[in-house]
């Protein structure tokens, strides 16, 4: 099974609401869609589910083009909606008939869920008298409802306390250990990191960063180093050429050119009568992969200048 | 267009808008009202009888315009003298005059030109008297009126049979026979009075009711569709379904409890007019019964009866379809302004083009209907798609058009229908998850030009 986005754009007028997107997932997993606010993620959800209509490309599932009617597919929408004076059972119990659901196979799915998110005492209250953290766990039933192949999750954390947080990521590797093709987009990058193996970068309709995670993280190499030391270590970064990017009360952030730089400083240290608490080299992490690549973007496109 | 679906819009939106309290409340209250109105309508009449006092022994003529100005007697019994006659209707400045028989062919074809004029024959039967009433035919004089005449001749006659007559074994044979008192309408009868009134009443009624069916029911889907989007429950929805498939399925769910409602109102309406009879008998003894309240509820019974017995099956079947075709004109508009908002908020003013065409076409109804006959505003207005849900039901029931003209009218609604349909499935798919501004008429339609 596979699911490919091939060439997607969307167009309103003479603005570009995304363009030209492609990637593949030929094997169960979770995919990133990220990006700013804006920038073109929830328009490219909605092509891949077809809400929207294209102005060019194609979603195949499977070598066909997709039908969320016909195909299973599950959507948490980052704009989450139930009805609100109607009970819990019934919605779940539409929302399950339209994607044709049997009636046999709704109820075990649906006593199964609500267990699962401990809310089986409210599925005769209506929506308006359920917790906001509630509501949420009701609509990732809706989405989970009919077993779906493919998931979309659109900020699938947002609003969570951190117990229900942790529900919710154990309950997304449950879906990825039973091998689902999932689609995640989120601005928690901690989340991301911890989930998906593929992942790509949106900005104002352009994919400006594409690829496995971890191979983008090793190309991008460790030049992220961090040092803890008992004494001031900045006349000796200086004369290793190093300027710091971040300066916090317990360590300093630095950006190195390579690994052979960062060696030369902790040789300088030690040789030192400085007491060396912490050393860390590292590769960037993913938020720091996001915002270099859309700023880059943006400097590239003459946005403005870097600063 | 993909309406995959619709019919699970439709159960749901069926059955939750049943067991909503809101239309629960609503429907209590018109059943009540109408079964209210329905009882009314036939106790009316009754209750004016009442409490006007009237007996069979007292004068009242009502209205002194409605009386006849001669009453022609004809009695070839030769029990009482037309004397009798004049020193009663005198005071009422009627005046007698006695017919011999032989005259009474001459005196029938006067009578056909004649207003404000009756006349009575008293004839001798072996089985009893016999007290005829001949009225004009241009309702100068009515049948009630008519009625009361004929009553004060008969007292006047029997009072003068027993002052002529001993209380010999065969006098008491005599009094002891019945007498029947009967009535005809010399000439062509124009059209029935009440025939007319309920003429003129169906298309009202009909027209408001379908109005207020139409317009509150079609209102309910752009609330439904717009409740939907502005809570983004619709972003949920639309992967299961076409969008086309949702405002489907609530048009037929909406428009299947606007019938079940209209009937319930009609249901209502019969069954209280239906018991108000025994109750309005109970109310007044049988004999001001025939004279006053109950003649009359008759009389609307008959008329109900005698407009409506030229419909038949196909008749009714047009009425419903014509309903159903011009409820989901009317939803499909009201969907699409639903789909054109992004906050609830923006609904009421989004809707005021719907009200505006919707008063438009109920008045562009109402208005050549009432003014009776055929005119060309009246056949315009049963062929023009924003008129014709309201103009044509009423037009069959009353019978103002035939059935070719109404299956053509019919096949107009149903071709413009399928058009809007046409044309909501293009704009609908490209508003659904539109948030913004609310969308002005010219976006709506510049969409519809944008595939």
């Amino acid at each position: 099974m596979s699911l490919v986005v091939n060439n997607i754009s969307k167009q309103y007028g003479s603005f570009t609401a995304l363009h030209s997107l492609s990637f593949e997932m030929q094997k169960p997993g979770v995919y990133a869609l990220l990006g700013t606010n804006g920038a073109g993620k929830t328009t490219a959800i909605r092509m891949i589910l077809g809400m929207l209509s294209k102005n060019s490309g194609e979603v195949l599932w499977n070598g066909n083009p997709i039908s969320p009617i016909k195909d299973r597919v599950g959507y948490l929408a980052e704009e989450r909606g139930l009805y609100p004076k109607y009970k819990i059972i019934d919605q779940l119990a539409y929302f399950a008939k339209l994607k044709g659901v049997s009636k046999a196979d709704f109820v075990k799915s649906a006593d199964y869920w609500l267990n699962r998110f401990d809310i089986s005492e409210y599925r005769n209250k209506t929506a308006d008298q359920l917790s906001k953290g509630n509501q949420q766990k009701v609509q990732l039933t809706a989405a989970l409802i009919s077993d779906p192949e493919i998931l979309i999750l659109d900020e699938p954390l947002s609003g969570l306390d951190p117990v229900n947080a942790d529900l919710f990521k154990d309950i997304i590797s449950e879906q990825v250990a039973k091998h689902k093709y999932i689609i995640m987009s989120s601005h928690q990058m901690e989340l991301i990191e911890s989930f998906c193996t593929e992942l790509t970068i949106l900005h104002h309709g352009t994919a400006v960063l594409q690829g496995n995670l971890a191979e983008i993280k090793k190309a991008s190499g460790r030049v992220n180093l961090s040092v803890k030391c008992d004494g001031d270590i900045m006349p000796l970064a200086q004369r290793s050429g190093l300027v710091p990017i971040e300066v916090a009360a317990d360590k300093i952030e630095f950006k190195v050119e390579n690994e052979q730089q960062a060696k030369n400083f902790l040789k300088k240290i030690v040789e030192s009568d400085i007491t060396l608490v912490q050393y860390e080299l590292r590769e960037p992490s993913l938020h720091e992969i996001f915002v270099n690549s859309v700023e880059n973007f943006g400097f590239e496109a003459g946005e403005g200048e870097k600063i | 267009m993909n309406a995959y679906g619709w019919k699970n819009v439709f159960s749901f939106t069926f059955v939750n808008f049943l067991k909503s309290k809101s239309f629960k409340v609503s429907t209590v209250l018109i059943v009540v009202i109408i079964f209210a109105m329905g009882l009314c309508m036939g106790l009316i009449p009754a209750l004016t009888s009442l409490f006007s006092g009237n007996s069979g022994n007292n004068v009242d003529f009502g209205n002194a315009d409605g009386l006849p100005q001669k009453v022609y007697i004809s009695d070839s019994t030769g029990i009482t003298a037309i004397s009798s006659y004049e020193q009663f209707f005198s005071a009422f400045n009627i005046n007698i005059e006695s017919v011999d028989a032989d005259k009474l062919n001459e005196v029938t074809e006067r009578l056909k030109t004649e207003s404000r004029a009756l006349l009575v024959t008293i004839t001798e039967e072996e089985s009893g008297y016999y007290i005829h009433t001949s009225l004009p035919a241009d309702n100068s004089v009515s049948q009630d009126t008519a009625s009361e005449v004929s009553m004060i001749i008969q007292n006047i006659f029997v009072t003068d049979r027993y002052a002529s007559f001993g209380l010999s074994a065969e006098q008491a044979l005599i009094l002891s026979k019945e007498i029947t008192a009967t009535q005809s309408i010399v000439g062509e009868q124009p059209r029935d009075h009440f025939a007319g009134l309920v003429k003129q009443i169906v298309p009202m009624v009909s027209s408001v009711a379908l109005f207020i069916l139409i317009f509150s029911y079609g209102s309910s889907v752009a609330q439904s569709i717009a409740m939907e989007k502005s809570s983004k429950i619709m972003e949920l929805l639309l992967t299961s379904v076409r969008p086309l498939a949702i405002i489907i399925g609530k048009v037929i769910a909406m428009g299947t409890i606007a019938i079940f409602q209209f009937i319930l109102m009609i249901v209502s309406a019969v069954l209280g007019f239906v018991i108000s009879i025994p109750i309005s008998q109970s109310m007044i003894n049988p004999e001001k019964a025939s004279q006053a309240g109950i003649s009359i509820t008759d009389q609307l019974s008959n008329a109900v009866g005698q407009v409506f017995s030229d419909l038949s099956p196909l008749h009714i079947i047009v009425v419903i379809v014509s309903f159903i075709l011009g409820f989901a004109f009317y939803a499909l508009i009201a969907g699409l302004i639903g789909a054109s908002v992004s906050r609830m908020e923006d609904l009421n003013a989004a809707m005021q083009p719907y009200s505006i065409i919707g008063v438009l076409g109920m008045y562009l109804a109402y208005f050549p209907a009432i003014a009776g006959g055929d005119n060309a505003l009246l056949v315009f207005s049963m062929y023009f798609p924003l008129s014709s849900p309201f103009s044509l039901p009423a037009g069959i029931l009353t019978g103002s058009i035939d059935l070719l003209q109404a299956l053509l009218a019919l096949l107009a609604l149903a071709l413009f229908t399928v058009l809007l349909l046409i044309l909501v499935a293009r704009i609908y798919e490209q508003i659904i998850l539109y948030s913004g501004n609310r969308l002005k008429i010219k976006d709506i339609i510049g969409l519809a030009k944008n595939k």
